[in-house]
């Protein structure tokens, strides 16, 4: 018997290994690599700055200032060693020779008291002294986010700065400011001037030195205890931990022990044991000169100006609210863009010449009839921002069409009182009908959608919208004959949901039939989402979306991985 | 190599490549990456689409290493990446990745049957179980190894091993497939 059951584990052995096996391919790293690059990017980006990869970065550069234009003045601002700009820099000599350092070391921070090479946070924070200009990258939940350059005057104050944000299919967004005027460019060929005073807010969470003395306040004050660990072996780098005790946060610095320069500042939120990843700055360059032709880029050719220096933009708002105000605008601007009027619409529209308005990316939202102009719906911001959906006609392909974009209405900087219609247009597309243009409930988050409420029956929801699509849980389907306890029921119109024992645990929108109060819903950016919720979201990712996860609110959104827009919006009870 | 000594190794190549060294980063993807396939089979039942799961279980791992806090269980945790991408995958394909042995035809043999009816019994054991078939018997990994990739002890990945096959031996007497039977299947 004992035998017989050995003799039919050896079967079963070898049936499974003939089932399901596999001959073994052997990984190739190499071949990997060619395929991911951003990945690998991402990864070696972490390495000490001289290994850094910064051709890519050179190129990004290179094809916005030639890839468009057809030429561009070249640059000269491959990163540098940091060891080699802190040998070299007058500047670094004299801010370091000015500094004074505290007396009082913390001793603490010594990791081997004895040995002459020994290093204290102090010396950072005098390397770090001084600053006349920097050259950053920065990350948030993992990804690349912005580069800066920026100059400094002698009394620390800000003279000029690039910004550079995304890496789009044309290029990066590129802010560019000095003396007061903020130049923005689009990557789809438009730029904006406008008069932009005080930045420093802007630079400062950026700004390294700052950003340093910070933390040794802290741990000086007794709010931070910071721990420093001999350098890696492979990167060469000091690391130092700073654990905040009035808040889950610990921040990672990386020393370079011969500059004593901090080269990158990593912000890990939570508690022991579950600490994330949240925004991180790398310093590729401190106090070396910038090539000057980084803060004035020659421009495509046929690149639109949309100028709110130069010339009165927008409506005055008089003594309407600023609710008024925005509707007032965004009405005075679709009625002279209705009547052709195209010098009102563009100066309502913040300042677009006429030729933006005749392109054909927006001649073909030129309102014939308009039919009404919704809710201004408050957006957060730096600055007075509402979005307001409006309806209207537009002829389309010889055939009359209801669209309903929404607008973004924005007080004009440097020009109080004003307000002006934002030439970006959201979710307008011309290829729905005009049924599915129409709302048909509103998402409460940790609630309902529409008329759906979480914990109701799903008997309730097959008595309101008939007989489901689908019915699925993982790779098995079912149907209403055959339910298993746990399931996903979608339907048409984009609206699915998870059901447990009989109740809506989860409800996902796939549409944009469904909205938040604020406008928001399926389709817009995901940088609209941000705006509008906040970012003290958690982020996952698979291979094509990623997810934006505000389990405060219960509320996770899917982005499509390459236009960034919201593919699905998941409700469920918030915490 | 021991558990402890492959996991203490894991570490030191964790910690280099979070401080932007490729080439560990490479020893880790070379470690794991029949494992990371394997384990995505369990879940998708298709070759191709496996292979393409742990070419991005990778590239995710590689986005997030630095979130990574317990160097010592990269594997558990690669394994969790492969798991997530390997589902998302299955969903988003939108239940159409049917497994190939839920199609029969009449003119199918003996061996095609019997074979079937082993993969169909694979596929209906839970999913962590599952897992340990397929690491067990897609490429042949070591009780050690699937201890190590899974997170669990080796005394656990025995008796769950032995449990699961039970449960394959259950299903196919039921369908009329006896110890016998079992060798006589070809790939």
């Amino acid at each position: 018997m004992i035998m017989e059951r050995l003799e039919d584990k050896n079967r079963l052995d070898e049936t499974l290994t003939e089932a399901i096996g596999s001959e073994e391919k052997e990984p190739d790293f190499e071949k990997w690599k060619q395929q991911h690059p951003e990945a690998v990017e991402m990864l070696t980006s972490r390495a000490p700055l001289e290994t850094s990869p910064s051709g890519e970065v050179e190129d990004t550069r290179s094809s916005f200032l030639t890839g468009r234009a057809g030429k561009g003045p070249s640059t000269s601002t491959r990163p540098l060693s940091i060891r080699r700009i802190i040998m070299k820099s007058p500047i670094t000599k004299i801010a370091a020779a000015a500094v004074i350092v505290g007396a009082v070391m913390l001793s603490i921070h010594l990791w081997d008291k004895s040995t002459p090479s020994a290093y204290a946070f102090e010396q950072t924070v005098e390397a770090m002294q001084g600053k006349r200009s920097f050259h950053i990258q920065t990350y948030f939940q993992n990804r690349r986010k912005d580069e800066f350059w920026a100059e400094y005057d002698e009394n620390g104050k800000v003279i000029r700065y690039r910004q550079e944000e995304g890496k789009g299919r044309y290029g990066p967004y590129v802010t560019l400011w000095e003396n007061d005027i903020r130049t923005t460019y689009h990557p789809d060929g438009i730029k904006m001037i406008s008069r932009i005073g005080n930045t420093e807010p802007e630079l400062e969470e950026f700004d390294p030195e700052t950003a340093a003395k910070e933390i040794y306040d802290h741990v000086a004050a007794g709010r931070a205890i910071m721990e420093i660990q001999k350098p890696s072996p492979y990167a060469g780098l000091i690391t130092i931990n700073v654990t905040r005790k009035d808040k889950p946060l610990r921040q990672v610095l990386l020393v370079d022990p011969d500059t004593k320069l901090v080269t990158r500042i990593d912000n890990y939120w939570g508690a022991d044991g579950e600490r994330e990843f949240h925004k991180g700055i790398e310093l590729l360059e401190y106090n070396q000169i910038i090539d000057a032709n980084m803060f004035n880029p020659e421009f495509p050719e046929d690149t639109i100006t949309i100028d709110q220096v130069s010339q009165e933009v927008g409506l005055a708002q008089a003594d309407m609210s600023n609710e008024e105000a925005a509707c007032e605008t965004v009405r005075q601007a679709l009625e002279a863009w209705a009547a052709a009027d195209y010098a009102k619409a563009g100066k309502l529209f913040g300042g677009a010449p006429p030729e933006l308005l005749l392109t054909e990316r927006y001649s073909s939202l030129q309102p014939i009839s308009i039919i009404s102009i919704g809710r201004p719906v408050p957006v957060q911001n730096i600055k007075p921002v509402f979005r307001i959906k409006c309806t209207y006609e537009v002829e389309h392909d010889g055939q009359v069409k209801t669209v309903s974009p929404t607008f973004t209405v924005i007080a004009v900087d440097g020009q109080p009182g004003r307000w002006y219609v934002g030439w970006w247009i959201m979710h307008t597309d011309l290829e729905v009908d005009a049924q599915d243009s129409i709302v048909k409930g509103t998402i409460v988050p940790g609630e309902k959608v529409g008329d759906y409420t979480l914990g109701m029956s799903k008997d309730d929801v097959l008595k309101s919208l008939g007989k489901p699509h689908s019915i699925s849980y993982g790779s098995e389907e079912y149907s209403l004959q055959n339910l298993p306890r746990k399931y996903y029921m979608s339907f048409g119109g984009g609206i699915s949901f998870l059901i447990v024992d009989g109740l809506v645990k989860e409800i996902g929108v796939q549409k944009p039939f469904y909205k938040f109060t604020n406008g928001l819903g399926v389709g817009d950016s995901e940088q609209s989402i941000i705006r509008a919720f906040g970012d003290d979201f958690q982020l996952r990712d698979s291979g094509w979306k990623d997810f934006l996860i505000y389990k405060d609110e219960g509320l996770v959104f899917e982005i499509h991985k390459e236009n960034r827009t919201v593919i699905e919006i998941n409700v469920s009870r918030s915490g | 190599m021991t558990l402890k000594s492959q996991e203490r190794c894991d570490e030191a190549l964790v910690e280099a490549a979070q401080n932007g060294h490729l080439e560990s980063f490479g020893v880790l993807y070379e470690r794991y990456h029949s494992a990371m396939v394997a384990l995505a089979y369990s879940v998708l039942a298709d070759r191709d689409l496996a292979d393409d799961t742990a070419q991005e279980t990778f590239a995710i791992a590689c986005q997030k290493l630095v979130t990574l806090r317990r160097r010592d269980k990269f594997a558990g945790w690669l394994a969790s990446i492969c798991r997530n991408t390997a589902r998302n995958i299955l969903r988003s394909k939108s239940k159409t990745a049917a497994l190939d042995f839920q199609e029969r035809t009449e003119n199918e043999s003996i061996e095609d049957r019997r074979r079937d009816a082993i993969r169909e019994a694979v596929f209906k054991l839970r999913s962590s179980d599952r897992e340990l078939i397929v690491l067990r018997y897609y490429n042949g990994f070591s009780q050690a190894q699937i201890s190590n990739v899974l997170d669990i002890s080796p005394q656990a990945v025995n008796g769950r091993l032995v449990r699961a096959k039970r449960k394959i031996a259950k299903y196919l007497k039921q369908n009329g497939f006896t110890g016998d039977d079992y060798g006589t299947v070809r790939r």
